[in-house]
């Protein structure tokens, strides 16, 4: 048979080999084409009595097998058809496990998913160690779950305890570790993949492997210490994950349900279960947003450029400052920091040294790496030793003036070709790049707190700025790890801006007569990862006020500062966790207490909203409020907005982002309340024009995108 | 010499007392800070650089080719090779000389050359006999044979031999590096009052200078996340004679004269120029800290290698046809007060020429001009890093002052000496 995506050889001593190679395709996935294929193919050598031994092999680069197709399964809406289809493709696997003769995998690049569930039905499994070999069940992630038998067949390969410590958080292992699991039976260096391989060969078909002995594992022997293995990863979901987010919950339930089954029984479970979670709104959703990254990925990314980023300066050591420079140490060759007094100096090695402890507890990095990292930081108290700098970023304190004068003398040390940006929270970047001599290199790159963990990158440029800029700084970003996104200019970007009256309303919901605990509780029972108030601790109440403030000036009384907010900051003085005092009193290991001092100075109100009431005034201001963001053009696609939210604040992603709930929740309910809380509580939350005309064109926010884009 | 190397410019750290505020730095960890800061701060890229020379005498069992490591820390890239210098107490003067050799040799237009070093860091060492039993030990299979095998262990196994100590015993006359200084003392009978007088001016000078910030022309503050420091600490402020006077000599007890007081000190630092040919420097349109005009190395014998300077000068003056009185300062390294006095008195002195040179003496050293902010005794000598620094030193305060010449010179342990003729223009 003439194959397309699998290749079959044999040689003369009875080695054969099925080769993935997906045509048209850089990777190789699971699709339907392929599975057929190697249904044909299985059908075809399975009695073939030349073989001695099959290898399962990749003509990828970087890549074994991908995984499934993930398109093929957004596609698919009807839990009986996705339960026949994986019954299917099991067949098919099913044969590959019980081909006569020995079977081996051979992983030289990403085994991720369905890849990896193949791999599990081969009789061995080797790898390069490689750092492009990559082993998961990144499933989870999708709102899904191995569905090709791998909850069946990766427990009793490797136990209970590896393999749910694999399915439900989806991490990547190397070789390495896999081995150590015994997931692999041998790892070696991809230059001997050749020779390793036919030895293991030779091994096999001469008789003279031996393989390891499985560790016995006592926790898992007896049923009443399973149960105990269950209740602990149950316990750490519920810990971790919320309700919604089901996956790993129905996941850890197949897994225990299925333990005593035979494998049939179990593969029957198994599609049953993930049929009936492929087909939920949240699985759909997270499944786009995995589409929408990837096409966020690209952006920018064929616009070419003279000189890559390598050396970089940071002006300003305040928190950001410090999350930026330890940012910059770990991914680029040089961070020359630049402080208004160079005592400064010692905390912020310091503070940048410890975000390294991570690294070096988790053995991510040895204790030496780290110090050639920080070796790459310079310091001093001048505009001075810039000259080879290729991007300087400011992060002082929200002052125009003390900015410009920054930037006067950037321009007067740093070379002609290094760009200048700003980690304004909240001014616009127009207005700062007026005194600049060269404007096209200046633009906005706003980071995020904590800049060690959140994703997002906010690049703003202004009217001046050059596509190469922008493209350098997406580059350069792409290579810290982080997911720039580009955001048009105004007072507070897209997230503050989207995000600051979600603070706020929380603020009035609280003066209305409710508690701290009931609303912040609320809002991280509809998703968010913590309420408001935590939140407002969390950034600091004299940062979030500030830019609140500067919110309010910009956009006037839809975003007046709530008067509890005013209170804590100019009353109460209180800053929030890093003083260890805002809404919360923040004990040292972490643990909070809500601060009873704030109830004290509130007017007994008795206006108590129901959950109900204080999800839909918090997010829903906050859906009125992008929509302005998408009538001003500040981001283009409603999809960016989404995934910005969700990068950038935390939205749960298994609501598919901001507007994908504002659609599912419906436009005109949308309206209808907003129309209410505007009666009761006042302007701010007069219904933006979108919405009005996404309501007469009969669109949502996924489909009208000609009423915003002209 | 063929053409007059340059000197783009130096930096160097704080002098920290042994044991001190840098303790915990290598010296590789320490010389890459300045370079760093140095290439940085004169901003041609790393990648212009032809090599990195870096001077090192206690040279760190991690980082064996100390310059190589640096080089890396600092943010060479992989492609810039670096080799490390040995010559005692000249290392540092010997890795700028080795940039002047390649750069005349026409092998490269421009080098970071530089010293460091940390007395802290220099380990101490379990003798032959412990090694051998450890070998024996690890050679063993069976139980009995190690056991047997550890009942050989005496505990006179441990006794360390301290490194610091026997780094600065003359590996030839077998003399640690004080009594050399009391061969001299009693040579040009030099008295313990003489001495302290001169240590005393040593600290008064480098206090002063330290307080009018002079050094911080030079020096760059080190930093790290558990340590700060920003300037030299080594200087007993407001230091008198009678303190001085008060101390008993260490290595001769009794009929010494040396103390730790009139000696220099023991420390932790780095130093960093940057070199190159002056045609170099105006193709690029840069105006260099200074120039070297030339430089000389002898060899004398090691129980009185204190007189280094003398030889070293005499040679280096006869060959660029140079006399004292064109020179408008001098560093000469302070090892020992009376080796400096020595040196002094040999310059001067007719007798000493006709015994050793061509009976004409050097000349008179005005007091005045010779290490105007004090030595090795005030800040200390940091072995493979001073000879660098006082380089460095003399072509800043050639600049500040608007002068013109400058002697660097110093005496190297085992028996050499060294001299730098030095120019701002």
């Amino acid at each position: 048979m003439k194959t397309k995506h699998i290749k079959f050889d044999i040689d003369g001593n009875g080695t054969a080999t099925l080769c993935f190679d997906m045509e048209n395709e850089k990777v190789n996935k699971l699709s339907q084409d392929v599975l057929k294929e190697l249904q044909i193919l299985l059908e075809e050598i399975k009695n073939n009595k030349s073989i001695k031994i099959l290898l399962v092999t990749s003509a990828k680069e970087n890549i074994f097998i991908a995984g499934a197709d993930i398109n093929e399964i957004k596609l698919m809406n009807d839990e009986h058809d996705i339960y026949n289809v994986l019954i299917s493709i099991d067949a098919v696997l099913s044969e590959l496990e019980q081909l006569p003769y020995p079977t081996v995998a051979v992983i030289n690049g990403a085994c991720m998913g369905g890849g990896l569930e193949l791999a599990l039905c081969c009789n061995y499994r080797i790898a390069t160690s490689a750092t492009k070999t990559k082993i998961a069940f990144p499933e989870i992630k999708l709102g899904i779950f191995p569905g090709f038998g791998g909850t069946q067949r990766l427990p009793k390969l490797i136990g209970l305890i590896n393999s749910l410590d694999l399915i439900l958080t989806g991490k990547t292992i190397d070789a390495k570790k896999a081995f150590r699991l015994g997931l692999v039976d041998q790892y070696f260096m991809e230059g001997h993949l050749e020779f390793k391989t036919q030895e293991f060969v030779d091994a096999i078909v001469y008789k003279r492997l031996k393989l390891r002995k499985k560790p016995f594992k006592i926790m898992e022997y007896f049923k009443f210490t399973r149960e105990i293995i269950y209740s602990k990863a149950k316990e750490n979901l519920v810990k971790k994950v919320h309700p919604s987010f089901k996956g790993p919950y129905a996941a850890l339930e197949i897994i225990k349900s299925t333990y005593d089954n035979n494998l049939k029984e179990g593969i029957e479970k198994e599609a049953r279960a993930f049929a009936s979670l492929a087909i939920t709104a949240e699985s759909k959703n997270l499944i786009d947003l995995f589409f929408i990254s990837e096409e966020i990925k690209k952006d920018y990314k064929n616009v070419k450029f003279d000189k890559k980023i390598e050396r970089t300066a940071v002006i300003g050591g305040g928190v950001m400052g410090k999350g930026i420079i330890w940012l910059f140490t770990k991914y680029a060759n040089d961070v020359r920091v630049k402080l208004r007094k160079i005592e400064q100096a010692k905390s912020i090695i310091s503070a940048t040294s410890k975000l390294y402890d991570f690294f070096i507890k988790t053995r991510k990095m040895t204790k030496k790496q780290v110090e050639f990292k920080l070796n790459r930081l310079s310091y001093t108290d001048k505009f001075n030793g810039l000259g080879l700098t290729d991007l300087a970023i400011e992060a002082i304190v929200e002052d125009s003036e003390q900015k410009i004068a920054t930037y006067k003398e950037l321009e007067n040390n740093l070379n002609k070709n290094a760009l200048i940006a700003t980690n304004t929270s909240s001014i616009s970047i127009n207005s700062l790049s007026q005194g600049l001599k060269q404007k096209d290199r200046f633009l906005g790159i706003h980071f995020f707190n904590p800049v060690n963990k959140m994703p997002l990158v906010e690049v703003i440029p202004s009217e001046h700025t050059s596509e190469d800029s922008i493209a350098k700084s997406f580059e350069f970003l792409r290579r810290c790890g982080k997911m720039p996104i580009l955001v048009g200019d105004c007072a507070g970007f897209l997230v503050n801006r989207v995000l600051i009256p979600y603070i706020n309303e929380a603020g009035f919901i609280l003066e209305d007569g409710n508690s701290i605990e009931s609303i912040d509780e609320t809002l991280k029972e509809f998703g968010m990862p913590m309420g408001a108030f935590i939140l407002a601790d969390e950034v600091g109440i004299d940062v979030g006020y500030k830019v609140a403030n500067i919110l309010y000036e910009s956009y006037g009384d839809r975003m007046k500062v709530s008067p509890v907010l005013k209170m804590v900051h100019n009353d109460l003085k209180l800053l929030g966790k890093k003083a260890g005092k805002g809404f919360y009193i923040h004990g040292k290991k972490g643990e909070t207490v809500v601060n009873i001092d704030i109830a004290k100075q509130l007017k007994s109100n008795a206006n108590v909203a129901t959950t109900k009431e204080i999800t839909n005034r918090a997010i829903f201001i906050m859906i009125n409020e992008a929509s302005r963001c998408l009538e001003e053009g500040i981001i283009k696609k409603v999809t960016h907005l989404d995934f910005a939210m969700i990068a950038g604040t935390g939205f749960p992603a298994f609501r598919g982002g901001l507007l994908k709930y504002a659609d599912d929740v419906g436009i005109d309910h949308i309206i209808e309340k907003l129309e209410t809380y505007k009666e009761l509580f006042g302007s701010r939350f007069t219904p933006s024009d979108l919405l009005y005309k996404l309501k007469e064109n009969n669109k949502t926010f996924y489909t009208g995108e000609e009423l915003w884009n002209h | 010499m063929r053409e007059r190397i340059a000197i783009i410019n130096g930096l160097r750290s704080p002098i920290a007392k042994a044991y001190g505020k840098l303790k915990d730095l290598e010296a590789d960890t320490l010389g890459a800070i300045i370079a760093k800061e140095l290439v940085l701060q004169i901003g041609i890229d790393y990648k212009d650089y032809d090599e990195v020379i870096i001077g090192n005498v206690a040279q760190p069992s991690h980082a064996s080719n100390i310059a190589r490591v640096l080089a890396i820390r600092a943010g060479f890239q992989n492609s810039i090779p670096a080799y490390t210098v040995h010559r005692n107490c000249a290392s540092g003067m010997e890795s700028v000389s080795s940039a002047c050799a390649k750069i005349n040799s026409g092998e490269g237009n421009l080098y970071l050359a530089g010293g460091v070093e940390s007395m802290s860091n220099i380990p101490i060492i379990y003798g032959n006999k412990l090694r051998n039993l450890m070998l024996k030990l690890s050679q063993q299979k069976a139980l009995v044979d190690k056991l047997n095998t550890v009942m050989e262990f005496r505990p006179n196994f441990l006794k360390p031999i301290i490194g610091l100590i026997s780094g600065l015993t003359d590996p030839i006359s077998g003399q640690i590096m004080g009594l050399t200084a009391e061969t001299l003392a009693n040579e040009f009978k030099i008295s313990r009052t003489e001495q302290d007088e001169y240590a005393l001016h040593s600290h008064l000078k480098a206090q002063k200078a330290t307080e009018d910030g002079i050094f911080r022309n030079e020096i760059h503050p080190i930093i790290t996340n558990n340590t700060q420091m920003f300037d030299d600490d080594g200087i007993r402020l407001n230091q008198t004679f009678e303190a001085l006077n008060k101390l008993r000599p260490i290595f001769d007890r009794n009929a010494g004269s040396a103390t730790a007081g009139n000696s220099s000190q023991i420390s932790d630092a780095a130093s960093m120029l940057a070199v190159c040919s002056e045609s170099y420097a105006k193709k690029l349109g840069i105006k260099p800290l200074g120039f070297i005009n030339d430089f000389s190395y002898v060899g004398l014998d090691a129980g009185r290698m204190g007189l280094g300077p003398v030889y070293a000068t005499k040679k280096l003056f006869d060959k660029t046809k140079t006399s004292l009185d064109e020179i408008d300062l001098i560093e000469l390294n302070e090892a020992f007060a009376s080796q400096v006095i020595a040196n002094i008195r040999a310059f001067e002195s007719k007798s000493f020429a006709q015994k050793h040179f061509d009976g004409k003496p050097i000349g008179e050293i005005n007091q005045d001009i010779l290490n105007v902010n004090g030595g090795g005794i005030a800040l200390g000598h940091p072995v493979g890093m001073s000879g660098n620094r006082i380089i460095l030193h003399v072509l800043k305060e050639l600049q500040r002052k608007g002068l013109q010449k400058g002697l660097a010179t110093l005496c190297i342990g085992g028996g050499q000496g060294a001299a730098f003729l030095l120019e701002a223009e």
